[in-house]
């Protein structure tokens, strides 16, 4: 307490305040670059942490796995037939009356969904096929599935065909607790989440509820392949608990299979450079779900389900079978839980397969960026003269504002919608709402500045307890702003402005990242909210989009 | 003595029943039922016989005149097996479910008569029926579940233990109240391994009044999967020459096709068994066969056993036909709804049958759900005739029975909120989710019953983080140190301001030295 009351005293007496005021404008650069360089710093060694077990139940890979031998010829014999069905070009329904008949030649119960677009227009049928637990109350399920067609549009041949093997072997199964549920969906992204959707709300045929998912991606001709890649981000920001993830990394490790993340290295070479890559890859497919590129699993989200993709990488390391194994192994580790998965981490990033950060790890590499726009919120209440503060105006800037937002979430959701009328009535208030902040009086225009920048620091900080990845990516994209102001520079502002542009922005991002041409990327986003629930689209609408336009009429 | 105990005997009936029947792929339905009757005098002390005397004195202390036991588990697919077994009026949802009909004054000494009854029975049949207290217990109306023996002054309860795992421990007390236990007749047919690897199974115990006797009837019937009889418990890789392929395929490939109907006896199916018969009764086995399948080469077979269980040898010609009579109606119920703080509830009842039925819908719903009735909708084709709904008072279950009228199939909905337990409410396995009692639909025309129950149901609560105490009390402790240092402070200190701050005063070395001087 002393020491606060010294403070206080020093700062009465005029001189502390004034210094550290002049200094906020270089702390909030510094504030943002610490932050990267928190990102950076967390895969060297020491930082981050091996990956364990928490929940004991799970007991990965403790029994012998029988998915093989003569498995390996039904596997063969099923391939041989559905790649028949793809050669012939066969259309659609008798390709599904032909697949459903596989599954009944092993009694397993089978039934279709039909899934329709949001628009309404027809999708395809998804088929799915359930073994019931013999030992179990029937009121809980996990899922296989292998899409017809991968995440990248091609025939996944051997996942469908591992599927329809693991379906035979289970029926042989006498001891299991949780009902299977193996699902063909004509796609691996719209068609997958309309039967995660069905499932839920108008599925007559269910299993109870869903504990686990597994997506099997194998799309490739070939009897063997290389290792596996795990796939596991979700949309908005959820991810599958960690012990999932762990499960089945440590039963491909047990079947002498090498795991990879999302697509990075393989786990047995690791170094600084490796763990940085697949931490980006983390980042990247986390701000990215929903837009393109997603992995299957992340069509589970939402509905309580922890879910991944197992993804055959091409080679001829290890052979088909294997694949099932692993499986075959994770199922199992799913059905031994008495309780949903809740005692590993929610929120983590993977640098490897086996090492971890936990979110109070890399929580403050994004607060610090979002708390840069604080800094200069404080900046700019201290430095503006003691007059240009009046309720009048900090009323109509936050008015102005709220108003600003409102305009752009209606003009994005009505746009995504297709509902053109309301469309246009938006963009109408939303120009009202322009005019009237570039009408606005100097010292209105200083509260607007102060409003967009508190309001962005504490949006973003939200945002990233629930999404790391996009707070982050958005803060990077919005950070210019945070120096855009009145009683800044002219051409700074411009230069500022014009970088934070949206057109600039989705043109460098998605051109960058994601190879889309700039129409592309937000067709991508607003199909990603209207067909798959992510919210990408509308968060853009509510901060990116009103903060900058505020920004740049200020500056008018 | 021993002419008392014939004439004991005489008095009293057994009877042992076994009924098998062929089902499509590869499976087969099998009831076995042992009925005991006996009279029993009105005035104390009772003469037991076959009667099993220790369920009787139970029966008796409480005031229990007919009482229903059902232990279940597993899902009857109706779309291959067709209705239900006996109407399905010997059938239990997944878990334990009991319903008694108890005389007593009102329903508090029905209550307490209730909680003597099933915890006494609890012990006798190593399950948790204890658990079935008055936060479970329902009161059904009598026009849904009447009472057997016909005696309608009594009270009706009825309780379901959705989460109770049913397994050999409770089949061995099961056959202990047999009259020859499991050591000869047909129940030695009955193991433990070969009964709960089955696809289906249920367990029954009824007693009632029948014909101013006390009855007692138990019935075990599964549905068992021929082809795992055959081969290990462990799924090992069968023998590549063991599969059964499409003749197409080539080497190293083989696209599998159902397995023909596999030849099977009734050792393989339920295991060695002593072939002796139970001397006190008399046994019977019927076999319902269809078309296509022989019995020891013959069609059909129907015998009163006389002195061995005989050795049945089931062969199928591989163009077997089956047809089953669907049940009259299928009902489908499943949670809907999105997140952790509400919920819904979505039934379908679809009637197979060419004219409107009349059906009741019976559910039951712990504390921690609120329903909310004014959600309910009915979709469809059909009427709500009647409804009945008594809220959750005092953490009792809330229990809602609806008759429905139904001209093809009709959707009910409705929602809820799921409350938070308080902390010692919550189970050690809290993230398991909470079993849902599966609920009973029961069609009734003229004199055909016909009973239905959906599985259970599993729903997720939201659970607090147990290591959430530890944190509040670190977190109250830092602000709450923080608070009195600051008080503390300002209640110690003098304020003076600045200028009168008196001039640096002598430290402690100054004033010792000047002591010192």
């Amino acid at each position: 307490m002393g020491l606060l009351a010294i403070l206080l005293a020093k700062t009465n007496q005029g001189t502390f305040l004034k210094r550290i005021v002049g200094k906020l404008p270089f702390c909030s650069v510094l504030c943002a670059l610490v932050g990267l360089f928190l990102l950076l710093y967390l895969p060297v060694d020491g930082q981050f942490r091996k990956t364990y077990f928490s929940e004991n139940a799970l007991l990965p890979h403790q029994g012998q796995t029988f998915f093989r031998s003569s498995d390996w010829v039904v596997v063969n014999g099923i391939r041989d037939e559905i790649r028949s069905y793809e050669e012939n070009g066969m259309p659609d329904f008798l390709k599904v009356g032909l697949t459903k008949n596989i599954f009944e030649q092993f009694d397993v119960k089978v039934y279709t969904h039909d899934w329709s677009h949001a628009d309404g227009s027809f999708g395809g049928t998804n088929i799915y096929g359930i073994v019931r637990a013999t030992r179990g109350t029937q009121n809980e399920a996990a899922v296989i599935a292998a899409p017809w067609t991968n995440m990248e549009g091609r025939f996944n041949e051997g996942g469908v065909a591992v599927l329809l093997g693991l379906a035979r072997h289970f029926t042989k199964w006498t001891m299991l607790h949780k009902n299977l549920i193996f699902v063909i969906p004509s796609n691996s992204e719209v068609a997958l989440r309309r039967w995660v959707d069905a499932y839920h709300t108008t599925l007559q045929h269910t299993a109870g509820n869903i504990e686990g998912a597994i997506v099997l991606d194998y799309a490739s001709s070939s009897d063997k392949f290389q290792h596996i890649d795990i796939g596991f981000e979700g949309l908005n920001g959820q991810l599958p608990n960690l012990d999932l993830v762990n499960t089945a990394g440590h039963s491909a490790m047990s079947e002498f299979v090498d795991i990879s993340i999302l697509g990075s290295h393989i786990s047995r070479a690791q170094s600084y450079s490796t763990r940085l890559h697949t931490l980006f890859r983390n980042i990247y497919q986390q701000a990215g779900a929903g837009i393109v590129n997603d992995y299957p699993s992340a069509m589970f989200s939402g509905w309580h389900i922890d879910a991944i993709t197992l993804r055959a990488v091409e080679g001829n390391r290890n052979d088909i079978t294997a694949f099932g194994r692993v499986c075959e192994s994770t199922f199992r580790s799913i059905n031994n839980l008495l309780e949903h998965f809740h005692q590993s981490f929610f929120f983590y990033l993977l640098l490897s397969p086996v090492s971890f950060v936990s979110i109070a790890q890399y929580l403050p590499s994004a607060i610090l960026v979002a708390f840069s726009f604080s800094l200069m919120a404080f900046y700019t209440v201290f430095t503006v003269e003691k007059a240009a503060i009046n309720s009048l105006a900090l009323l109509k800037a936050i008015f102005a504002y709220s108003f600003l937002v409102l305009s752009f979430v209606g003009f994005g959701y009505f746009y995504a919608v297709e509902n053109m009328e309301l469309c246009l009535l938006f963009l109408a208030t939303l120009s009202i709402a322009v005019i009237a902040i570039v009408r606005f009086g100097s010292d209105a225009k200083m509260m607007m500045r102060i409003v967009v920048s508190i309001i962005l620091g504490v949006l973003l900080s939200t945002l990233a307890t629930i999404n790391f990845s996009l707070a982050l990516v958005l803060g990077i994209l919005l950070l210019p702003l945070a120096f855009v102001g009145p009683n800044m520079h002219d051409k700074l502002n411009s230069v500022l402005l014009m970088i934070s542009n949206p057109v600039v922005v989705t043109t460098v991002v998605g051109g960058e990242a994601f190879g889309l041409l700039p129409g592309e990327f937000i067709d991508k986003m607003v199909e990603g909210y209207i067909e798959l629930n992510s919210w990408t689209w509308l968060i853009v609408c509510a901060i990116y989009l009103p903060a900058w336009t505020a920004a740049s009429c200020i500056c008018i | 003595m021993l002419v008392f105990i014939l004439f004991q005997l005489a008095c009293a009936l057994y009877a042992e029943n076994l009924d098998i029947k062929p089902l499509s792929n590869n499976e087969l339905f099998s009831t076995f039922n042992f009925t005991m009757q006996q009279a029993i005098s009105p005035i104390p002390p009772i003469e037991y016989s076959i009667f099993p005397r220790s369920l009787g004195e139970i029966l008796q202390s409480t005031m229990t005149s007919e009482l229903h036991i059902r232990f279940g588990h597993g899902v009857w697919d109706s779309d291959s097996w067709g209705a239900l077994p006996q109407n399905g009026l010997i059938t239990g949802g997944s878990g334990v479910e009991i319903w008694a009909f108890i005389s007593a004054a009102d329903q508090q000494h029905a209550l307490r008569q209730w909680n003597q009854l099933v915890n006494q029975l609890s012990g006798y049949f190593c399950a948790s029926m204890g658990f079935a207290d008055e936060t479970v217990v329902t009161f059904p109306s009598m026009q849904a579940m009447a009472p057997r023996g016909g005696n309608m002054n009594t009270i009706l309860m009825r309780a379901s233990l959705p989460a109770e795992p049913v397994c050999t421990e409770n089949l061995t007390p099961f056959l202990k109240l047999l009259p020859c236990r499991n050591k000869a007749g047909l129940s030695t047919m009955l193991s433990g391994n070969r009964v709960f690897a089955s696809k289906w199974q249920t367990m029954s115990v009824d007693v009632f009044p029948f014909e101013e006797e006390l009855r007692l009837e138990q019935i075990v019937s599964l549905v068992s999967d021929v082809k795992r009889n055959f081969t290990d418990p462990l799924p090992y890789p069968e023998l590549e020459t063991d599969l059964d392929c499409d003749s197409y395929r080539g080497d190293g490939a083989c696209f599998p096709v159902k397995k023909s109907e596999v030849a099977f006896n009734l050792t393989t199916i339920f295991g060695y068994f002593e072939r002796d018969l139970c001397i006190l009764g008399d046994a019977k086995i019927k076999v319902d066969l269809p078309v296509g399948w022989t019995v020891n080469n013959d069609t059909k077979y129907e015998s009163i056993l006389d002195e061995t269980i005989p050795e049945l040898e089931f062969v199928s010609n591989g163009k077997a036909s089956f047809d089953n009579l669907p049940p009259p109606f299928i009902v489908d119920r499943s949670f809907s709804g999105y997140g952790m703080q509400n919920g819904g509830v979505r039934v379908v009842i679809t009637n197979n049958r060419p004219y409107p039925i009349n059906v009741r819908y019976l559910e039951s719903w712990p504390h921690f759900v609120k329903l909310f009735m004014h959600t309910l909708s009915l979709g469809g084709n059909g009427t709500i005739v009647n409804k009945t709904y008594l809220p959750s008072l005092n953490k009792n279950s809330a229990f809602l029975e609806l008759e429905l009228e139904i001209v093809d199939s009709i959707v009910l909905e409705f929602e809820f909120e799921k409350s938070l337990l308080l902390l010692e409410e919550y189970p050690p396995d809290a993230n398991h989710g909470f079993e849902i009692s599966p609920a009973l639909t029961i069609l009734k025309d003229g004199d055909y019953v016909y009973e239905d129950r959906t599985p259970s149901m599993l729903l997720p609560l939201p659970v607090p983080d147990f290591s959430m105490p530890y944190n509040v009390v670190i977190l109250t402790s830092t602000v709450m140190g923080l608070a009195f240092g600051t008080i503390y402070n300002l209640l110690v200190r003098d304020v003076v301001p600045l200028s009168q701050v008196p001039v640096h005063s002598e430290n402690l070395l100054q004033k010792v030295l000047k002591k010192i001087k």
